[in-house]
């Protein structure tokens, strides 16, 4: 996997592409921060949580567009322990919930945001088995 | 690896903007009507509500497959256009929204478009998807 990518930041975690095998590398385009720092502050404050999820990831699933394409794009699931305010204050979350970073095939983020959990599973979100095409990773039978 | 992000040197005014967002990246359209903290609340498989994380209320959306959706109404899109680059065609935000509720396999629970009726209602007609036609 390429490491460096014109534009973007390069962010390590788990390979989607070989979830059990070494680490590999995600991408956030500078031009995606840029448009979020300036007109929708809170979710770029919450980007903050983007490596909390990518160090501790709970789950990865592959296909979260499956009724436009199967097997389009990843999402990687966490549960940071904060959220933070447009202001960029920090508070605790306590409504249950996870934060998901949503991955293209480019393996370019494209979505980062917090999703209820499902009762079934705290550690993914709401729905899982019906929304996503399968779910490759779970933190529960990661080798140790 | 991470460097820095997200970078704590980006400068210049932060303001949120009640306009339609595209997102190159994911093909999709992000709509709020406040800045505040939102989560996430899926409608359908093409149509993403967010909520308030203070109060649960509905304060925007997001629409997914946003190319696919303007050709379906008929629009002959090259490609979607974001901030700073020139187009030569536009459609209403709400015509996308209603074809997306439309075109979705899922069927969106009531209950849930009840509450986004209200916020569909107010937006102004003037809030359009910019593109770039082909030949």
């Amino acid at each position: 996997m390429a490491h460096i990518r014109k534009g973007c930041y390069t962010i390590e975690a788990l390979n989607p592409e070989a979830p059990y095998g070494p680490r590999g590398c995600i991408f956030f385009p500078k031009s995606l921060e840029l448009r979020l720092y300036k007109f929708r502050r809170a979710d770029f404050e919450n980007l903050k949580n983007v490596a909390v999820v990518t160090r501790q990831t709970r789950a990865v699933f592959k296909g979260v567009r499956e009724e436009i394409e199967r097997n389009w794009g990843w999402c990687y699931v966490g549960k940071p322990l904060f959220y933070y305010r447009e202001d960029g204050t920090k508070v605790r979350e306590g409504k249950n919930m996870v934060y998901t970073v949503y991955v293209n095939p480019r393996l370019e983020i494209y979505e980062c945001g917090w999703e209820p959990s499902d009762p079934e599973d705290a550690f993914c979100p709401e729905d899982f088995h019906n929304r996503y095409g399968s779910r490759i990773w779970h933190w529960r039978q990661a080798p140790k | 690896m991470v460097q820095h992000f997200p970078s704590k040197k980006l400068k210049g005014e932060s303001s949120f903007k009640k306009v339609p967002l595209y997102n190159e990246f994911g093909d999709c359209i992000d709509y709020r009507t406040s800045g505040e903290t939102a989560y996430r609340d899926r409608l359908n498989s093409l149509i993403t509500l967010y909520r308030s994380m203070k109060d649960d209320r509905v304060i925007g959306f997001q629409i997914k497959g946003v190319t696919a959706l303007l050709r379906r109404l008929g629009c002959n899109v090259l490609k979607i256009v974001t901030a700073g680059t020139k187009a030569d065609n536009s459609i209403p935000l709400i015509a996308v929204l209603f074809c997306a509720i439309q075109e979705s396999k899922e069927k969106a629970p009531l209950k849930k478009l009840q509450e986004l009726a209200p916020l569909a209602h107010k937006i102004p007609l003037n809030q359009k998807i910019p593109y770039k036609s082909a030949a």
